[in-house]
């Protein structure tokens, strides 16, 4: 599904004078369907930065990202092609990411049904699955119209991961998917997840949480901070 | 795909211009006033195209040419130099250069496929018209000629946009700064444009004023998918509605890319420099 290929990233801050800042040095890997890959290390490692250059919130510095797209065949999404990239996000390749992003005035059930509507799913059937989906994830139905600016950390990383499972992608990105939540709430998480895979999903995921991790993750690289010391296990 | 606009290498020169400044304006550590013959450049040698349904935001300081670039692409200035071509089919045949046909064209081609809503809305209304009147000539000006038809469209529209229809004869003189932007937008849309220009439109709002524009200008798009270029400098707003975005600096591109790489990687220094200036 996504092989990355000797890749890396350096940040070059022009209003600090140039100043150099390594994110991450060259790592390689593959993820077959419906594989989950942990990538685990120490805080500042480099780990989201990995994630966000698969999705294109980073462009890299050096290396390739073979994705074996449905609709484009197989592409580098280093190519930095930009049409190319918001088909891929829109239709292949999902991001939970850490901090729920907030579109202000959007009732969470809105906010997870989004993407379905996007795809072209009925607005009632979406927003009926949408419900669905917080309910299992226990946001009671009370919540659902309302504004998830206010909801607690874990209640929006619960959105947060409702929105982007809701619509099935085939790439799946998640960046500590269950730091907020309570046990309980975790192998419920894990549960969809666990779903998702069955179907096919392949998932790149980042997890403090080992627990976590070692319930889903079939393989783990290890990050170490800008060295080329990444260990596939 | 082929993209709905393409514009190449648009420049407005404001001034006689000479050898150093013609045609694609001075480079840009020169800002944008030419050493030689003091030209001002407006836009200098632009390039960017919009795919269909798209949203693309344009975001710099005040005098970078945001402004600029969204009139010449509305034909309201004449260019100095540079290429713009719509591909869809039936208004503008394809590799037809439309700034370099007649006024007349250029007015037809505005008129069917274009709308724009300006910050002030004094220069997109006739204040002392009917809000109804102000979409009836903009229908008129796309061909619309049955009078029953005509108000139903305005009727219509001015429901979408929320403003009461019972307001609709009514000139926008009367209403606030809002509603008149909200009058605005429901004239840009009522000839089904492909493209819809948005110059700095909540700019001056107060806040829930704004949030309401916006949420207006989401929920069309995304209901109508129309093609939008979204010109800010508030870097929320842009943030909030476009996927693809332009950092423009005395008149020149600067960067361009995904909206959310250009805010969490920008590479350009003054990209960065407006990046970390958020509040």
């Amino acid at each position: 599904m996504l092989e990355v290929k000797n890749l890396s990233k350096t940040f070059t801050i022009h209003i600090l004078g140039g100043k150099v800042i390594e994110g991450f040095g060259s790592v390689s890997f593959r993820v077959e369907p419906g594989e989950f890959l942990g990538l685990a290390g120490r805080s500042g490692s480099g780990k989201s930065s990995v994630l966000k250059c698969i999705y294109g919130t980073y462009l890299p510095t050096t290396g390739e990202l073979w994705f074996a797209s449905e609709s484009h065949g197989k592409v580098n999404l280093a190519d930095g092609q930009e049409q190319t990239m918001l088909q891929i996000r829109s239709r292949e390749m999902g991001y939970v990411s850490q901090f729920l992003r907030v579109i202000p005035r959007v009732a969470a059930v809105d906010v997870v049904a989004e993407p379905l509507l996007r795809l072209g799913t009925h607005a009632d059937e979406a927003r009926r699955r949408a419900s669905v989906l917080l309910e299992r994830l226990t946001i009671p139905a009370k919540l659902h119209d309302a504004y998830p600016a206010t909801f607690s950390g874990g209640e929006q990383q619960r959105i947060n991961i409702a929105r982007a499972v809701i619509w099935e992608p085939r790439l799946l990105l998640l960046d500590e998917p269950t730091a907020s939540l309570d046990r309980g709430s975790q192998e419920i998480v894990i549960g969809l997840l666990k779903e998702l895979k069955q179907k096919g999903t392949s998932m790149i995921g980042i997890f403090h949480d080992r627990v976590s991790m070692e319930a889903i993750a079939d393989n783990v690289l290890e990050m170490t901070n800008g060295s080329r010391g990444h260990g596939l296990s | 795909m082929k993209p709905l606009l393409e514009v190449r290498g648009l420049t407005k020169l404001f001034g006689d211009g000479c050898e150093h400044c013609l045609p694609g304006g001075v480079p840009l550590d020169e800002g944008n006033r030419c050493s030689r013959c003091g030209t001002v450049v407006g836009c200098g040698d632009v390039s960017l195209e919009i795919h269909p349904g798209e949203v693309l935001g344009v975001v710099g300081e005040s005098g970078s040419g945001k402004s600029t670039l969204v009139r010449l692409i509305h034909f309201e200035h004449e260019a100095t130099a540079g290429e713009i071509f719509l591909n869809n089919g039936e208004a503008a045949p394809a590799g037809q250069n439309l700034l370099r046909q007649s006024s007349f064209r250029q007015r037809q081609v505005r008129s069917r496929t274009m709308g724009i809503v300006y910050q002030n809305p004094y220069l997109g209304l006739r204040m002392q018209v009917s809000s109804g009147g102000n979409i009836a000539e903009k229908l008129l000006a796309a061909g619309w000629r049955n009078v029953s038809e005509i108000r139903r469209r305005a009727s219509d529209l001015l429901q979408r946009t929320e403003i009461p229809v019972e307001r609709m004869d009514e000139p926008p003189a009367n209403f606030s700064g809002g509603m008149q932007q909200r009058v605005q937008i429901a004239k840009a849309l009522s000839n089904n444009p492909q493209v819809l220009l948005l110059d700095e439109v909540t700019t001056g709002l107060d806040l829930s004023v704004q949030a309401r524009v916006l949420d207006l200008i989401r929920n069309l798009q995304r209901e109508l998918e129309i093609a939008m270029i979204v010109v800010s400098h508030d870097l929320g707003v842009i943030r909030l509605l476009c996927q693809r975005t332009l950092v423009m600096r005395y008149g020149r591109i600067v960067e361009s890319g995904l909206t959310d790489q250009i805010f969490e990687d920008p590479q350009h220094e003054y990209t960065q420099l407006l990046v970390s200036s958020q509040l």
